[in-house]
């Protein structure tokens, strides 16, 4: 082979070969899943028909290519929808409730279906099944609602009445939901990389890690973004829609997220975790019967929450992760603390009635003792402190204060922030922001949340955080503490250039703010001339002139000379 | 501090052979990666209308294609267009690949056909100036540059493409190949679907014209400063 022209160290070596092999052109996840699924539209989406608009011989090649493929699509399809499915009368979240489950289509001679929809939620009270087969398909009845995970980084709540089906795939790398009437809410945890696509009529939704809604309603598509980016795509149209934004895919502009969506969306995330792991089980006010006695106590029936999120009516059976969780029952709030494997048992919330928390190892199918591994409750500083839950077993469940408000809430969050327990306060926040993400407090909750991943070396987590905060907040006192944070987080995830225009915002915003002095320094560090730099020094060292910075400013004034005419 | 500064100069001072951007599967002979079979399995599996087996494919692939047009014709707006047109065209001209070349050279003489088309169009586009966006431009420097390094880099590149618009598409693409990505004759003719002469002249061609278009520009600056 001839190794001809490396001639780099001449002068076009210096001025044009090397800065272009220096270059590093990469697509990111969500740039490569997209051009996929746009490329995908092409080849196998006739309902698109996008090919050969304005390409020419291309475009008509592609639609023959379509129309080929579409047949083999439709085959496909058929052999999907051949697959007998029965309807399984398992009770989700109440037991008047019912998921139909679709087993998974039989496996093709090609390759089978590795990953499938695993329904996860509350099992009905009695009911000795505790998670639910895999399926290739998820319906529920109008008001209905059944949670279930794909693999382990799909999270996803579907609100009836609709269907979620998922197709064959041979990896949770990628996988490819269709939406058939219903609001589907999802976390899609895209870290490892990977695509996850929802068609939904006239769209197709492609996300890589993010918290958002497909709302599929009378042949209409609305898309809200609680968290990250998705792009969206129709026949006509192409969206990148971003946090906080909405779009009804037949038409119009992107608008704010609905109120309604954006709490649902919070509810669904703070939703308690798939089945994998530690998990308990926490009955409340659940008859209980041969299983456990101690629980049979008759009562009205009132909502429960657990951590802030709506769960149904008591009695109930609810699946939750390992830890402390915050339970209220018609406004009597407890904290409980979950081990793994265990069942807590909470009866009695009634305000007059007389209470017996027992908790027992998890051992089906026969019921097991109660256990005194089950840990007291968790330390949950809250105003007050103090219970009126006189009558409560010594070392079983501890009860905080009665109906906490969102601000008595952040009272105590932020007595845990200043006690170092950051895990408490994080707890705490979360609850407020998924009470109300829209409140005020929601907005302060999320600046010290995000702070706390910042101080636990979490810039993932507080980027995350710093995305769902509106902007501007709709609280002004917070409006400087989010714009640095914001700008904190891009200098921390190196986005050098949306850093420098954050604090040029932010000087220009906040001049009077603590931090200029910080936002000045930074500014003239990253001036990458003297030309650009030395005003920004002079007015460090005039500005600030015992500063941190001003030693160093000084330094690089004398190093740049005076400025040439 | 220039790009070349912070990202290091090892082969700019002339000790080491060029590193070939190949580890993307540029190189025009070069294994893709991968167990050499993965592609024709691939392959076989798109033949028979699998569209998973595309969507593997596509995804062994996608970065190299991107990378290569990125170099060739500049970090462009348009490089998800001609991303997908490349990929289009693959899926059609699959039948007719034989096997008679690694896939890597099938699919990347698609790359620099597609390439050629939209520098030809950009040609026809006279008047025009080439009009590379910051965003576009710093998602090909890498990341982990300093600020003053990535603003430095963004001229130079700015200042490089604009240079290299001056040069007909083929003889654009021979210099990439040849002079930035360090393939052989051989392997940029494999590419360029032309003779290993052909490729030289065209290299030759272009860095005559780049020297030249250089140095009429100095003269011109020349110009300018004697009249200030």
């Amino acid at each position: 082979m001839t190794n001809f022209d490396d001639r780099t160290d001449d002068a076009l070596g210096l001025e044009i070969v090397a800065p272009l092999r220096q270059m590093r052109p990469h697509l990111d996840e969500l740039h490569r899943a997209r051009l996929y699924a746009a490329l995908e539209d092409h080849l196998y989406t006739s309902a698109f028909g996008r090919p050969g608009a304005g390409r020419g011989s291309r475009g008509r090649t592609v639609i023959a290519s379509a129309t080929v493929l579409l047949g083999v699509a439709a085959a496909v399809t058929a052999v999907f929808l051949h697959g007998a499915w029965k309807e399984r009368e398992t009770s989700l979240e109440s037991t008047k409730q019912r998921v139909a489950q679709h087993p998974p289509t039989p496996p093709s001679p090609a390759a089978g279906p590795v990953v499938l929809l695993s329904p996860y939620l509350y099992s009905g009270p009695g009911s000795e099944r505790q998670s639910m087969a895999p399926a290739s398909r998820l319906s529920v009845p109008a008001d209905a609602r059944a949670r279930a995970m794909i693999g382990t980084r799909v999270r996803l709540t579907l609100v009836g009445p609709g269907t979620v089906s998922i197709a064959e795939s041979v990896s949770e790398r990628d996988i490819d939901l269709t939406l058939v009437g219903g609001r589907l809410l999802v976390d899609y945890d895209g870290q490892g990389g990977g695509t996850l696509r929802v068609r939904s009529p006239g769209t197709v939704t492609t996300v890589v890690g993010t918290l958002f809604c497909v709302d599929a309603a009378n042949g209409e598509t609305r898309i809200a973004v609680s968290r990250g980016r998705v792009h969206a795509q129709t026949r006509t149209a192409a969206r990148d829609l971003a946090t906080g934004t909405a779009w009804l895919a037949s038409g119009g502009d992107v608008t704010p997220i609905p109120r309604d969506v954006a709490r649902a969306l919070a509810e669904h995330e703070l939703s308690p975790p798939p089945p994998i792991g530690e998990y308990g089980i926490v009955l409340v006010g659940a008859p209980g019967g041969a299983a456990h006695p101690s629980s049979a106590l008759s009562r009205k029936a009132s909502t429960v929450t657990l951590d802030g999120r709506s769960l149904a009516a008591a009695p109930l059976v609810a699946r939750i992760s390992a830890g402390s969780h915050l339970v209220n029952e018609g406004g009597r709030r407890r904290a409980i603390d979950v081990a793994g494997g265990t069942i807590v048992q909470l009866e009695g919330t009634s305000p007059r009635a007389p209470r017996a928390e027992s908790s027992a190892r998890l051992a089906p199918p026969s019921p097991p003792p109660a256990d005194p591994r089950v840990a007291p409750a968790p330390a949950a500083p809250a105003p007050g402190g103090s219970t009126s839950d006189d009558a409560r077993p010594a070392g079983a469940v501890q009860a905080p204060p009665q109906r906490p408000d969102l601000e008595a809430t952040y009272a105590a969050a932020e007595a845990a922030m200043r006690a170092g327990a950051r895990d408490e306060a994080r707890r705490m926040l979360q609850s407020i922001v998924a009470e109300d993400p829209l409140d005020a407090r929601a907005e302060a909750a999320l600046l010290d949340l995000a702070r706390i991943a910042l101080a636990d070396g979490n810039v993932r987590d507080a980027k995350r955080y710093v995305a769902r905060l509106p902007e501007p907040t709709r609280d002004a006192a917070l409006a400087e503490g989010a714009h640095h944070l914001r700008c904190q987080v891009d200098l921390l995830s190196r986005h050098a250039i949306e850093a420098d225009a954050c604090l040029t915002a932010f000087r220009l915003r906040y001049p009077a703010s603590l931090h200029d002095a910080e936002a000045l320094a930074l500014l003239s560090a990253h001036a990458a001339t003297c030309d650009d730099a030395r005003p920004l020094l002079s007015e460090y060292v005039q500005r600030y002139p015992d500063g941190a910075f001003a030693a160093a400013a000084r330094a690089r004034l004398a190093s740049c000379g005076a400025p040439r005419d | 501090m220039g790009l070349r500064h912070v990202m290091g100069r090892r082969h700019l001072l002339g000790g080491a052979p060029p590193t070939p951007l190949g580890d993307e599967g540029s190189r025009a002979d070069a294994p893709t990666g991968a167990p050499g079979g993965e592609d024709e399995r691939l392959i076989a599996g798109v033949l028979r209308n699998d569209r998973r087996m595309f969507a593997e494919l596509y995804r062994r692939h996608v970065d190299s294609v991107y990378a290569r047009l990125t170099r060739v014709i500049g970090p462009v707006s348009e490089r998800d267009d001609l991303v997908q047109h490349i990929f289009l065209d693959v899926h059609r001209a699959l039948p007719r690949f034989r096997g008679e070349a690694r896939f890597s050279t099938f699919l990347h003489r698609i790359v620099l056909n597609v390439a050629c088309e939209h520098l030809e169009r950009r040609r026809r586009q006279r008047g025009r100036t080439l009009a590379l966006e910051p965003q576009h431009l710093d998602g090909v420097i890498a990341p982990d540059a300093s600020p003053e390094a990535r603003v430095r880099a963004r001229q130079e590149l700015t200042e490089v493409f604009r240079r290299l618009e001056s040069l007909s598409p083929k003889r654009r693409v021979a210099f990439v190949l040849v002079a930035v990505e360090g393939l052989s004759l051989e392997e940029a003719a494999a590419l360029a679907g032309c003779s290993p002469d052909a490729v030289k002249q065209r290299v030759l061609d272009a860095r005559r014209e780049l020297a030249r278009e250089k140095a009429d520009l100095e003269a011109k600056e020349g110009g300018h400063d004697e009249l200030r």
